[in-house]
């Protein structure tokens, strides 16, 4: 059943729209890395390494269908938490924090791979007799979302930690949590949230928030301190004007001003070169996107399904919109990378794995009932 | 979907609304962090006068990541080629000198401008709107065909009218120090005007020669600037601000020969009175030659102006005739060929910084003039060039009067700030004068917002008299003639050095500088081979071959010599050593008072405290004569006989008998207490560091060669001046060459009154009749007290030498208070101590005639 024939006449359930727009994303993102090398081609062929490595590792999340994949849940959520661990105990410090592990070069970003593994979790955990009627039901849900989100603000990676949250809140609405009690816990959720900011957050991460809601009024040493990248992001985009500038032209990028131009604000080198036109397009591609990957959820039956897909599409979605709210200031300032577009291994790696996630659910539709594997594995 | 209607409204208010003024943002924040540079503290004589301070310099940089075109990454590598000949052209030796004799000596100076014959065009009134108008603050682009073609004439005439010739009331009226008057009358104009000359001749040779079409195109890009500004012509405005610097290939003049380059130049300077057509020519004539700055002397070989020949002899532009200025053409033209290495290295540098997107540093330390090419409107700062200032030392090395103060003072790297010359002052003080930037970021402020602000160094007054010093460099003759030594001249109330001078001079200091360390570098290494064998330098040979760092200057010359290192035998590498000694011992690149390339024993100079020691240490009795024999054949226990000798007498004839007799009874350890008692081991401030190594060595030596000046004993003659004003004051008098009120003045009491009125007498009878420095001519008419040394040693060449020692103070006549200790050296001589005499003598006496109201002997 497994055989490379049979997965070959699987290829016809692969969905078009979202093979598509993940392609035009990927094309997209080698184009402005060719910009953003500065003449170099040393992003794009690092890029293009990561894109042959990650379809490499993508082929067996598309193709082992997606119940089989979720028996594996725990085991690689518990190698996630493991490594996660491991990497605020052993990891090399690097500007601050401890988030890579020296693997393949600059090295491998745990936090990245652990969004696959609590996706496959969260799904794993909605089985489809399951309800989430009582606030008890949600327990295990929080908890396989909470666990990584600790471990990865201790690093500290506030960005990457704050991406479980929505995720969790989507497996809860995908899986039927009743509204009412929805608002209440998220309102609860919130005001936690907000009370513990003051203890949660380190002095720049106040500082970056400061200069996100005081960009006019921001002084010398915070112009070059903490407000610097966001001031030069803001210039960046402002500077494309309407119809930007040509490939590679985009001044302020070119001069070398914005650092981190090829990930973490890879939106103000495109914001720049295509200007709002361009850029506004841009932002549709975004948006198609993720609305295809919703709509390969929206057509499945099986709860574990639609929660891997809605999961895939909030995960990737709420980084690619996070990323650009950063950029223009709507945000305070996260290194986040744009999903499929930013210079990044292991970025590239767990993007490319959700699309895989989200193909493999399109092309084995109605797996749970028809095998059953997980009910008998359980 | 709402956080993506968000981020469209957010880019749409960004992008469209705010669009120009996010424009204006970019324009105000463009520099972003710089430095401010921190003024390294200036050094100046006892009376105030400036012998070294900082002057504004700029670095300018290029990100070479705004140069996508292979074209334009050629382009700037010429630029690099091209920039040494600018720098050069700029520091002229003239402008220099007259820079600096401004600050020496302002009144000198004026004087001579006043000499000049002034027939300028510039007056007091219109001198500052004319230069104005010449070249406008940015040094912007012409922008239309009269405006080009009037600069130019306008340069050419205020080259040729008035060159160097500054109105002298012009300078007195205009504020600031006669320094800064005179940088920007001589340095400013004259920049300003090659500048300007660059400029229109990089413009013409774009053109082809061709200016009214040229200018035509300056037109359109006046109007293409102000669609630059809507963003929408970027890519002409981009290149034409690149042809504004580098221009294109010209035909060589080879092929025109000198035939067809002598119609040129009169094609050039015929219709003259027509400014148009003068101008227009010219610049064909510069696109002709494609390169260089050579209109000036294209007009004076052509109508023989006299003014013009000056001013192109005044920078550099050499000779009045035809055929000389195309020699010289010829010669840049084969300069210029040589450096296509250095280009192609250049160009490699370039290509790796590119790929990081890292700048890079084109010029550093230029003339803050070059930042008119790159700032402003339209210029090259658009792209990707900038500019940031900083400040350098002042070079010492022009003028032939600077060459010993030079070497005294040393020198600061402007890439790194730090002392170039090992014993100097600049390195004794680095400390002291150092001086740490600020930074500053780009804001509303003038200058921007400052984030750190620079600190400055400590100003260092020095104890030394800038007249004296001239006086007595002067009085010790000329580099040709002057054998390697030294003179000290200190004040004995003070200790401070009045004046320290090495000989021989260097003719050119940076010359001397760099030869020093060739050399030494191939000593060391030639030790290096001979001590490790040859397997060390074959290996090292590979290892130079396989690497990157082989490309360096140092490493090319490291090569060469390993690999005749490697090709010779062991007695040759000796020999080479042998000779390599000897260069080092005559090189004019030590200040021997301080520094030395060979052992400075001090010879019977140290009979004087011996004498004292064992008076003292009562040893020995002042009256009590001592039998010395004759001794020739016992190693250094040598001497001439004296017969019955006191301690008196020791010192008149020098005797050796009577000094080991009293060494021996001191003892080493008591020499070395006594030799500490007159801070031999202790730091000179602004000069020496403590030197307690030597006391250590000097504990294994015979007691016997101590109380002669021998053995291991080493001293400099800065100190040696030290022990004479010691010995005659009766005080421990430490020799300082910084004002510095926190360093006590005259230490403890040395000896009892009677014991160093003994040695005073003896040093007194030195220079009468009878003894060692008795007979010596020119020293009759000065009353001193002095000891002569003399140290045998035998050079490579077999040959036996002596080094000469002459250590004393005046005036010394009864009841005459000391005011000048001297020590005076001189490292090879044939005969004896007394040969430093006269040395000494000549110093003393140009002393009394540079200041004659302190002629006390």
């Amino acid at each position: 059943m497994s055989s490379p024939l049979y997965a070959l006449s699987k290829l016809r359930g692969l969905d078009a729209f979202v093979l598509l727009f993940t392609t035009l994303l990927i094309l997209a993102g080698l184009w402005f890395l060719d910009s953003a090398g500065h003449g170099s081609d040393v992003f794009v062929t690092t890029q293009l390494r990561w894109l042959v490595l990650s379809l490499a590792v993508a082929l067996p999340a598309m193709f082992i269908p997606w119940n089989r994949l979720l028996s594996l849940a725990p085991a690689l959520y518990a190698f996630g938490l493991l490594l996660l661990i491991f990497v605020k105990l052993a990891g090399p410090v690097i500007n601050g924090s401890q988030r890579w592990l020296p693997l393949l070069g600059r090295g491998l970003q745990p936090s990245e791979f652990m969004k696959v593994f609590t996706l496959l979790l969260l799904a794993r955990i909605m089985r489809p007799q399951c309800s989430l009627d009582k606030y008890g039901s949600w327990f295990p849900l929080i908890i396989a979302g909470l666990l990584p989100t600790t471990l990865i603000i201790i690093q500290p990676d506030l960005g990457t930690s704050l991406l479980f949250v929505p995720l969790t809140v989507a497996v809860l609405i995908v899986g039927g949590a009743p509204w009412k009690k929805l608002l209440l816990a998220g309102v609860l959720g919130a005001a936690a949230l907000a009370a513990c900011a003051g203890l949660l957050l380190e002095d720049y991460q106040k500082e970056r928030i400061w200069s996100t809601l005081h960009i006019d009024n921001m002084t010398a040493a915070q112009r070059s301190g903490p407000g610097y990248q966001l001031e030069q992001s803001l210039i960046a985009v402002g500077n494309g004007g309407l119809g930007g500038h040509d490939h590679g032209e985009g001044p302020r990028v070119q001069s070398g001003r914005l650092p981190y131009h090829q990930n973490d604000f890879i939106f103000a080198l495109i914001a720049e070169e295509q200007g709002f036109v361009g850029t506004t397009l841009f932002v549709l591609l975004e948006v198609l996107f993720v609305l295809a990957i919703f709509r390969v959820g929206a057509a499945q039956r099986e709860a574990p399904a639609r929660v891997l897909c809605a999961g895939a599409a909030v995960l990737l979605g709420t980084q690619a919109f996070v990323h650009m709210a950063v950029t223009v200031a709507l945000a305070p300032t996260k290194g986040l990378p744009l999903p499929l577009v930013s210079a990044g291994g292991s970025s590239l790696m767990v993007s490319i794995l959700l699309v895989a996630l989200v193909q493999n659910v399109a092309m084995h539709r109605g797996r749970w009932h028809s095998l059953g594997a997980l009910s008998s594995s359980s | 979907m709402i956080a993506a209607i968000a981020i469209v409204l957010r880019l749409h208010q960004l992008q469209v609304t705010e669009g120009e003024r996010w424009l204006a943002r970019a324009e105000d924040s463009r520099g972003g962090v710089s430095t401010l540079p921190g003024e390294r503290g200036s050094i100046s004589d006892v009376e105030g006068v400036l012998l070294a301070r900082d002057q504004a310099a700029v670095d300018v940089s290029v990100l070479p990541s705004a140069f996508r075109e292979q074209s334009l990454l050629h382009a700037l590598a010429d630029a690099l080629v091209l920039s040494g000949a600018l720098g050069a052209e700029l520091s002229a030796e003239r402008s220099k000198a007259l820079r600096w004799e401004c600050v020496t000596d302002p009144s000198g100076a004026l004087q001579r401008l006043a000499r000049m014959p002034a027939r300028s065009l510039l007056t007091d009134d219109n001198m500052p709107a004319r230069m104005d108008t010449l070249l406008p603050p940015h040094g912007v682009l012409p922008r239309r065909r009269e405006e080009g073609a009037a600069r130019l004439a306008e340069a050419l005439r205020v080259l040729q009218g008035s060159g160097l010739r500054v109105p002298v009331a012009s300078m007195a009226k205009l504020p600031g120090t006669f320094g800064n008057v005179a940088e920007w009358d001589v340095a400013g104009i004259a920049a300003r005007c090659l500048e300007e000359l660059r400029l229109l001749s990089a413009l013409a040779r774009t053109a082809a020669g061709d200016l009214p079409a040229l200018m035509q195109q300056l037109d359109a890009l006046g109007r293409r600037e102000e669609l630059w500004k809507q963003r929408q012509v970027r890519h002409e405005l981009r290149d034409a601000a690149a042809l504004d610097h580098f221009g294109t290939a010209a035909p060589a003049l080879e092929e025109l020969g000198p035939d067809a380059w002598r119609a040129l130049v009169q094609e050039a300077a015929a219709p003259f009175a027509d400014e148009d057509q003068a101008s227009a020519a010219l610049a064909r004539c510069a696109a002709w030659l494609g390169g260089g700055i050579p209109t000036p002397s294209m007009l004076s070989a052509v109508d023989g102006s006299d003014d013009a020949i000056a001013a192109a002899l005044a920078f550099g532009l050499v000779s009045q005739e035809s055929e000389g200025v195309l020699d010289a053409w010829f010669a840049v033209r084969s300069r210029e060929l040589e450096a296509t290495p250095l280009r192609a290295r250049r160009e490699r540098e370039l290509r790796a910084l590119w790929r990081r997107g890292r700048s890079y540093v084109l010029l550093c330390a230029a003339e803050p003039q070059l930042s008119a090419l790159v700032t402003g409107p339209g210029r090259l700062g658009r792209i990707g060039f900038s500019v940031s200032p900083r400040l350098v030392r002042q070079p010492l090395s022009a003028a032939r009067e600077f060459r010993g103060l030079g070497l005294l003072l040393g020198g600061v790297a402007s890439e790194t700030g730090e002392a170039t010359v090992a014993r100097s002052v600049e390195a004794a003080l680095h400390e002291r004068l150092r001086a740490t930037d600020g930074e500053s970021v780009a804001g509303r402020a003038a200058g921007g917002d400052v984030l750190l602000a620079p600190q400055h160094g400590t100003p260092v007054r020095l104890t030394l008299d800038w007249k004296v010093q001239r006086a007595v460099e002067d009085a010790l003759g000329s580099p040709e003639s002057s054998e390697p030594g030294a003179l000290v001249l200190l004040d004995i109330t003070t200790g401070g050095v009045i004046a320290m001078v090495s000989t021989p001079l260097p003719r050119v200091l940076s010359a001397a500088l760099a030869e020093r360390r060739e050399l030494e570098n191939e000593r060391t290494l030639l030790r290096r081979v001979l001590g490790r064998g040859e397997g060390w330098a074959r290996q090292r040979l590979l290892s130079l071959r396989g690497s990157a760092e082989a490309e360096s200057e140092a490493s090319r010359s490291e090569f060469a010599v390993l690999q005749a290192a490697c090709d010779s035998s062991g007695a040759e590498l000796q020999r080479r050593l042998d000779v390599l000694g000897e260069r080092l011992a005559i090189s004019a690149a030590y200040h021997r008072a301080v520094d030395s390339p060979e052992h400075l024993p001090p010879g019977s100079v140290f009979k004087a405290v011996t004498v004292l020691a064992a008076l003292q240490e009562g040893v020995c009795n002042a009256a009590t004569p001592f039998e010395c024999r004759r001794t020739e054949h016992r190693d250094f226990l040598r001497c001439k006989g004296h017969g019955a000798t006191n301690a008196h007498d020791a010192l008149k004839f020098s005797c050796n008998a009577w000094c080991y007799d009293a060494g021996s009874r001191l003892g080493v350890p008591r020499l070395i207490q006594w030799y500490r008692k007159f801070g031999m081991f202790e730091p000179v401030p602004g000069l020496m560091e403590a030197d307690e190594r030597l006391a250590r060595e000097l504990l294994r030596d015979d007691a016997r060669a101590l109380a002669i000046g021998g053995g291991s004993l080493r001293v400099a003659p800065v100190r040696a001046a030290g022990i004479a004003a010691s010995i005659a004051t009766g005080r421990v008098v430490r020799p300082r060459l910084i004002v510095d009120p926190s360093i006590p003045v005259q230490g403890v009491a040395l000896a009892a009154e009677k014991h160093l009125a003994t040695v005073r007498a003896g040093m007194r009878a030195v220079v009468q009749p009878g003894g060692t420095a008795g007979t010596v001519p020119g020293l009759g008419h000065l009353r001193i007290a002095a000891k002569t040394g003399t140290a045998d040693y035998e050079a490579s060449s077999g040959e036996r030498l002596h080094q000469a020692w002459f250590v004393g103070w005046a005036p010394a006549g009864p009841g005459e208070t000391p005011r000048i200790a001297f020590a005076a050296m001189l490292a090879h001589t044939h005969d004896q101590g007394a040969d430093a005499a006269p040395m000494a003598a000549r110093a003393l006496d140009a002393y009394g005639a540079a200041r004659p109201e302190r002629k006390w002997w």
